[in-house]
């Protein structure tokens, strides 16, 4: 591919990234405002629906769609027939909480990824793409996408586990093979090894190439 | 790096410009640079050649190697240990 050509390329990919920047930011605000507005009516959720983010196929078999309850009954779920999709109608605030910390710390994750994959494309539309930094952002981005992975693994089985009596409905059994698979991104971690590996790849480059330089 | 570059004595005594003997040695002055300074990581045996021919002389008139002085912090251990 000629030099210009890959310019432009790179050109057109740092404006998606720069929108995507964009869109996540509106999710970090939204995310914000639906913490605040659950922290604050935490009892009674029924005027908007709180969805959870897992959809359980063996709920829509087993269960009826109807309001049912937590395990410790402090929690009511309207559950959905579509897909065994349950909706709040009350949250606890220590569910919001991780909640929202687990999306704080992996949009967190998402931005420091964004903002290394800007820097990279910056290089490649001027024309250096085997600049020496490129091989530690691309590490930053490949520890991001891997770690991103595993802390969203951790981070929900440990809040389900610590909380759930707040989140296991009475009378239903946890499907969890099927939760344990679904929790873990195995495409994002797969993604973030292979660019740790590139980036690896780049330092090499980057060392074989400076050995280059310096032999006279 | 224990390797000790003596290619600006060499200049001395034979009173040539680094210029000209990158023109004759036809590698660029910028190189010739990076080799006076100390700063090169390797050198092709064609350069190595080169540079001895144009300044009859041999690879150990331009290369010496000087071991490195001991870290003294590790002596005073060694000292230490025996005490």
């Amino acid at each position: 591919m000629k030099l210009s050509n890959l310019s432009s390329l790179a050109s057109f990919v740092k404006v998606v990234i720069y929108l995507a920047f964009g869109i996540s930011l509106l999710v970090v605000l939204s995310s914000l405002g639906s913490f605040i507005y659950v922290m604050s009516n935490a009892d009674d959720l029924s005027k908007v629906n709180v969805t959870n983010t897992y959809e359980l196929p063996a709920l829509a078999e087993d269960l009826s769609p109807e309001v049912w309850q937590s395990e410790n009954g402090a929690v009511r779920f309207r559950l959905h027939k579509l897909y065994g999709e349950f909706s709040y109608l009350n949250m606890p605030r220590t569910l919001a909480l991780a909640a929202f910390f687990r999306i704080l710390v992996l949009c967190g994750l998402f931005f420091i990824g964004i903002v290394q994959m800007a820097n990279i494309f910056e290089d490649v539309s001027q024309g250096k793409p085997f600049a020496v930094e490129n091989a530690a952002r691309l590490r930053i981005v490949g520890y991001a996408m891997a770690g991103g992975a595993i802390f969203k693994f951790v981070v929900q089985i440990g809040t389900f586990l610590l909380l759930k009596g707040d989140i296991a409905m009475i009378g239903a059994e946890i499907p969890w093979p099927w939760f344990l698979r679904e929790t873990l991104n195995w495409g994002l971690l797969a993604g973030g090894l292979v660019v740790l590996v590139i980036s690896e790849v780049f330092r090499l480059g980057n060392r074989l190439e400076e050995d280059q330089e310096l032999t006279v | 790096m224990p390797i000790i570059v003596n290619l600006d004595l060499q200049l001395v005594k034979r009173k040539m410009k680094l210029t000209d003997l990158a023109e004759r040695v036809g590698i660029t002055i910028a190189n010739l640079s990076i080799l006076k300074q100390g700063k090169a990581r390797a050198i092709r045996f064609s350069t190595l050649e080169a540079i001895c021919r144009e300044l009859d002389c041999q690879p150990g008139d331009i290369l010496e190697y000087q071991p490195p002085a001991p870290d003294p912090s590790r002596l005073r251990d060694g000292m230490e240990h025996i005490a």
